[in-house]
């Protein structure tokens, strides 16, 4: 328990707070011995994270624009005042106290520490509410950049997603750090889509190395409709990744497509749940690993098929590189069905670079360096052609290619 | 061009070639034929360099250089050019990618100026009609999905692009049907030149209908043992290889 008081040192006091703290502190702080934590050592993370600089407080700016070719919200984490923005038809976003009475508490349906710990200190949202059959055709950014408020540490980044029926919208949400200090950062991120509706989510996460990041996307689908995530975890120090998604109503598809990318001192920790509730509801999951050096990689898929979800269709693959010197991967696909008329698959392999490959390459003149990466490259192709936003694919290709080359030396 | 001398190699121990002896000069075909297990591929293995193949005597001279001590990247950009017999798929990566960077770093070692798009586009275009494939299969990933006449097009439109001295192809014929085999064989015919040597390694005589070899060679446990000219394929059409084998021991 003395770890969340260390989280919360620095905080200024408020009384608003205390219902989802004590429920915080009454969860506690994941520990290791528990099976979903047991590579991510939380506690080891917060104690490092809290060797470094504080982030410097104070207001950063939050800037909202429409460009040609996309809307953009730049915002800090620590969101501290409301706002609303002039965004285009059928779209609606702002900054928004979160409703911290007991409903909202408990509409969270979590037991989880760091979700009830974002509500605790989250005090504002971001709000974005697609209208009934709007299709908003320029996707949206949301760039967490920069700390407001006096949090110490602790970075809270909070978003929620209303996709009315038979709505559209792709968002690019990124984590993009280049600052010098440390940050724990607490993400929630939660999506409603209504029937019909399409919402497609692009992550690109580039922390810095001390940075610890845990995030949670909470994902609920009604009938027929499509949720699509793409998510790059290309660098970072320690990065946990939650995705939930219930398929509550016939009809709706979820596809979970990752690419993780742990090198020397980080972890890339990817926890993701599909939980088929009704009747003939689709999931696919594809996860990418590619693990250099000392990096960490850990995949963990859990599908769940109820004994209603008859005529499911659930897919789940993990497959992972192994490069450099000493790179650990842990992989744990799951599935669990109770129901008896379902097509369901899950598999994961770990390898190193074909050795075949590799000599076909290089017995065309192509240097044993550059013939790796282009292997590399090709491996993780798969999940950038899942990428239908094409300046964000360019934006991950620069940022991975970085990667890659770096793990050349 | 290419002098082999007393080369001895084997794989996890097992020795394979025990003793080879080849001479190939500038503008000459070879065939190296043999029943199989006799070494055929693993003496085209080791000429491109392939790491599993340990050799464990002799020589290579290669241009008045010692073939064994280049990198196989670096026999690559020598002008060495090895036509597979099973060609590697390798999803994600498209063929023109590929290429481009094949003949780049080829031509940087020969101190060649990089091609820019255009030129490369350009060369592919040339080159990509002595095999007739479809330029589709460019942009798709290399060898992924393509049909065993495909694959080994692709391997001598490789061969075009690269600009190769010395070309060894690997049972290219295996699996090809009579059309398939008459374009390979037509894009071969029409990059052999007084410059250019070709060291193809087969098991059947039908190849050499199409490709005519100014020396036929018979490798059978790891030698040598007979060479000949074109007609020395013929008679091992005909008699089969149990003639050479039966020869050999009674010898």
């Amino acid at each position: 328990m003395g770890k969340i008081e260390s989280i919360i040192s620095g905080i200024n006091e408020n009384s608003a707070v205390s219902e989802s703290l004590s429920r915080a502190k009454s969860i506690g702080l994941p520990s290791k011995r528990v099976e979903d934590w047991k590579f991510f050592a939380v506690d080891r993370y917060i104690q490092e994270v809290e060797k470094g600089d504080k982030p410097a407080c104070g207001h950063s700016k939050i800037d909202f624009e429409e460009s040609e070719s996309e809307i953009s919200l730049e915002l800090p984490y620590n969101l501290e005042e409301e706002k609303e923005f002039q965004s285009p038809d059928g779209l609606n976003i702002s900054i928004q106290v979160t409703n911290d009475s007991r409903h909202a508490l408990n509409s969270l349906q979590t037991e989880e520490f760091f979700p009830v710990l974002n509500h605790a200190f989250g005090h504002y949202e971001v709000l974005i509410r697609v209208e009934k059959n709007r299709e908003i055709e320029k996707p949206l950014r949301i760039s967490w950049r920069g700390v407001s408020g006096n949090l110490g540490h602790m970075a809270i980044a909070k978003a929620r997603v209303i996709c009315e029926d038979n709505s559209s919208l792709k968002i690019i949400e990124s984590h993009n750090r280049s600052a010098n200090d440390n940050l724990i950062v607490n993400a929630l991120f939660k999506a409603d889509l209504s029937p019909g509706a399409k919402l497609e989510i692009n992550q690109l996460q580039a922390f810095e190395k001390k940075d610890l990041f845990v995030g949670y996307h909470h994902i609920t689908q009604k009938k027929d409709s499509t949720f699509t995530s793409n998510l790059f975890s290309l660098s970072g120090g320690k990065v946990r990744n939650n995705h939930q998604i219930s398929l509550e109503e016939s009809g709706a598809e979820s596809f979970l497509n990752g690419l993780f990318t742990p090198g020397v001192g980080e972890i890339i920790d990817n926890h993701t749940i599909v939980d088929h509730i009704v009747p003939r509801c689709t999931s696919d999951e594809n996860y990418k690993g590619i693990i250099s050096d000392k990096g960490i990689g850990v995949f963990n898929g859990k599908i769940f098929v109820r004994q209603d979800a008859q005529k499911t269709l659930a897919f789940q693959s993990n497959k992972n590189i192994l490069l450099g010197k000493n790179p650990t991967i842990h992989t744990k696909p799951q599935l669990e069905i109770w129901a008896d008329d379902v097509k369901c698959t899950h598999g994961a392999t770990t390898g190193k670079l074909d050795p075949e490959q590799l000599f076909y390459l290089k017995s065309r003149g192509i240097d044993e360096n550059e013939a790796e990466r282009m292997l590399t490259r090709g491996f993780a192709n798969e999940i950038l052609n899942k990428v239908s936003l094409q300046g964000f694919r360019k934006e991950v290709e620069i940022h991975l290619d970085r990667i890659l080359e770096r793990s050349d030396d | 061009m290419l002098n082999i001398n007393e080369l001895k190699a084997s794989v996890e121990g097992k020795e394979i070639l025990k003793g080879i002896n080849l001479e190939v000069k500038p503008g000459e075909v070879h065939a190296i034929m043999g029943p199989n297990g006799s070494g055929k591929s693993t003496l085209a293995s080791v000429l491109a360099g392939r790491e599993e193949y340990e050799v464990d005597g002799g020589s290579v001279d290669y241009l008045g250089n010692d073939l064994l001590e280049f990198s196989p990247e670096d026999r690559a950009r020598e002008g060495i050019f090895l036509a597979f017999q099973y060609p590697v798929e390798i999803p994600g990566l498209s063929t023109t990618n590929f290429l481009k960077a094949a003949v780049n770093n080829v031509r940087e070692y020969r101190g060649l100026p990089k091609l820019d798009a255009v030129k490369f586009l350009k060369l592919l275009k040339e080159k990509i009609k002595l095999v007739e494939i479809d330029q589709d299969l460019l942009s798709r990933s290399v060898n992924e999905g393509f049909s065993g006449g495909e694959k080994k097009r692709n391997e001598v439109f490789q061969m075009a692009m690269l600009d190769p001295k010395l070309c060894i192809l690997d049972e290219t014929d295996s699996g090809l049907d009579i059309d398939a085999l008459k374009i390979v064989a037509n894009g071969v015919n029409s990059l052999r030149g007084p410059e250019r040597s070709f060291v193809i390694v087969t098991h059947y005589q039908r190849l050499l209908d199409f490709i005519e070899p100014d020396f036929v060679h018979v490798l059978y446990d790891g030698r040598i043992v007979k060479s000949g000219t074109k007609e020395l394929a013929l008679e091992l059409e005909e008699k089969g290889y149990d003639w050479i084998k039966g020869e050999k021991q009674e010898a």
